[in-house]
């Protein structure tokens, strides 16, 4: 490398926080316009309107909040005496407490249509999948998209009352896990899987959810590796150098692929003296890991995933 | 990072499949390369917005393989351009993604002009013109040769092998009549900075 590229590369500016949410969100607003739909040739105008909705879901991996669309032809209100009167088949099971529905999925393998069918006979508009997830991830919602809170945030957005720059407010979604406020936040993993809906529910939503991921299968929750569970949790490892968290990963039978911001795609190894940015678990087996040849300037803080805990000390 | 991909595809790609993929092998790159010529959050995402946004509605356009990260690189660049000179226009999209960027600037810090500043090197390289800064970017920031620099400006390969050796030796006399020592960076620097090469 040029010595004046070297000295330019030195002072090369944060690359931003990667892949978030509010990636995955603007991926989602921007397919959910329909391609092509501008042919003038002028300045960009972004535009909306209501588009089918994409049969599949791409972005699981995370709470999403944009892209559905409104097809809200809702399915008339329930007969009385389905409540249990399920088919022995039946992908879910349904049971009513007060105002919700508490819906367990009973088989985890299911054709998504088949608890799609189900909960429209509910009269729910939801399409729900059921997904390989880390042990953090299991019971747990990956995916939320529900087209009336997306709605909400434009409008707050159209009235002046969310500017740029500003924290999107949190909303107590109406769907939540079951358990979600008991055994489920003290345990590893819900061991029941499902969710809890208002029965007069009438916003439209797509939503993944967690399952244990079978030997191979790939993450749909792509969790850090400093996250709860994970090898790197409570232990800084940014900025530890490639041969470092090899080794560390490897003796956890995990192994790793690499890339860097300037890499055309991963690649099975980087020189060792290069420093760790950040990495994923892809799978159980599998991690994917960002190196840089220089440090990481910011890295992450520790609390983001350690809160309050003793750093550096291995939780497993 | 790039994120993970199914291979689980089956006849010709429908568009969001192809868009999906774009924009999960690039969308890290791109980020990074706007966060690096946009002095705010908003710009920062008003342009993935709109950049992405243009990609998705010209997919057709948009080139296979690693070309797509180039035309995406080309694409940022006219919308910055266009930008600068509608600062106030906005999208509606991305709002977390606004929200994001805000937070993670100001926990960089890296807003201001007072950052870190090995060197003088920082403050040597905002001097030049933003041309000369581009190129200098392009190779060290984004990694990219003279043959894919070429592509995203739109101009020939030797055009940018020139052009790119005066940026260096433009950073190399700034360097020295900031009283730096070229020679501390190498051979090659103090020899741009005296004008022998």
């Amino acid at each position: 490398m040029h010595d004046i590229d070297r000295l330019v590369a030195g002072i090369v500016p944060d690359p931003g926080p990667g892949m978030t949410r509010g990636a995955r969100e603007l991926f989602d607003e921007i397919t959910a316009v329909a391609p092509a739909a501008d042919v003038s040739g002028g300045p960009a105008r972004l535009r909306w309107r209501p588009a089918m909705p994409a049969r599949r879901r791409r972005w699981i991996a995370l709470p999403v909040v944009a892209g559905l669309a409104a097809v809200a032809t809702l399915a008339g209100w329930v007969l009385p005496g389905f409540l249990g009167a399920a088919p022995a088949s039946a992908a879910l099971d349904v049971m009513r407490e007060g105002d919700h529905y508490v819906i367990t999925v009973k088989d985890l393998y299911a054709d998504p249509e088949k608890y799609e069918s189900e909960l429209r006979a509910l009269g729910l508009n939801i399409r729900l999948s059921v997904e390989p997830a880390s042990e953090a991830g299991v019971g747990r919602l990956l995916n939320v998209t529900e087209e009336g809170r997306l709605r909400h945030l434009r409008r707050l957005i159209a009235e002046g009352r969310l500017k740029a720059g500003q924290d999107v407010p949190s909303v107590e979604g109406e769907i939540t896990v079951i358990d979600s406020s008991d055994s489920c936040s003290d345990q590893p993993s819900c061991s029941i899987i499902g969710l809890k809906v208002p029965v007069d529910y009438a916003d439209s939503a797509e939503i993944s959810l967690g399952r244990a991921a079978r030997p191979g299968e790939e993450y749909r929750d792509w969790p850090d590796l400093g996250a709860p569970h994970q090898v790197f949790h409570c232990v800084r490892y940014a900025n530890k150098t490639v041969a470092e968290v090899t080794a560390t990963l490897r003796e956890r039978g995990v192994t790793p692929t690499w890339t860097s911001y300037t890499e055309k795609g991963d690649r099975p190894s980087v020189p060792g003296d290069w420093y760790v940015y950040e990495g994923i678990m892809t799978s159980a087996t599998t991690a994917r890991v960002l190196a840089e040849p220089t440090p990481q300037r910011t890295p992450r803080p520790l609390e983001v995933f350690c809160p309050g805990g003793s750093p550096d000390s291995p939780t497993r | 990072m790039t994120s993970p991909r199914r291979k689980e595809q089956r006849g010709p790609p429908d568009p969001q499949r192809r868009f999906e993929e774009i924009y999960t092998a690039h969308y890290p790159g791109l980020l990074a390369y706007v966060r690096r010529r946009t002095a705010s959050p908003d710009d920062a995402a008003d342009a993935l917005a709109e950049t992405f946004t243009t990609a998705w509605r010209r997919l057709d356009d948009v080139p296979e393989g690693h070309a797509a990260r180039l035309w995406l690189y080309g694409t940022a660049r006219r919308v910055l351009a266009n930008g600068r000179r509608a600062a106030d226009r906005r999208t509606e999209l991305a709002v977390r993604l606004r929200a994001e960027l805000a937070v993670w600037a100001e926990h960089t810090g890296d807003a201001g002009p007072a950052g870190h500043d090995p060197g003088g090197v920082r403050e040597a390289f905002r001097r030049l013109s933003a041309d000369d800064r581009e190129l200098l970017a392009l190779v060290s920031w984004e990694g990219l040769d003279a043959g894919e620099i070429a592509t995203v400006l739109g101009c020939s390969r030797g055009a940018v092998r020139l052009r790119l050796h005066r940026a260096r030796k433009r950073l190399a006399r700034e360097l020295d009549s900031a009283g730096l020592d070229p020679a501390r960076y190498g051979s090659r620097a103090a020899a741009l900075a005296k004008g022998e090469v």
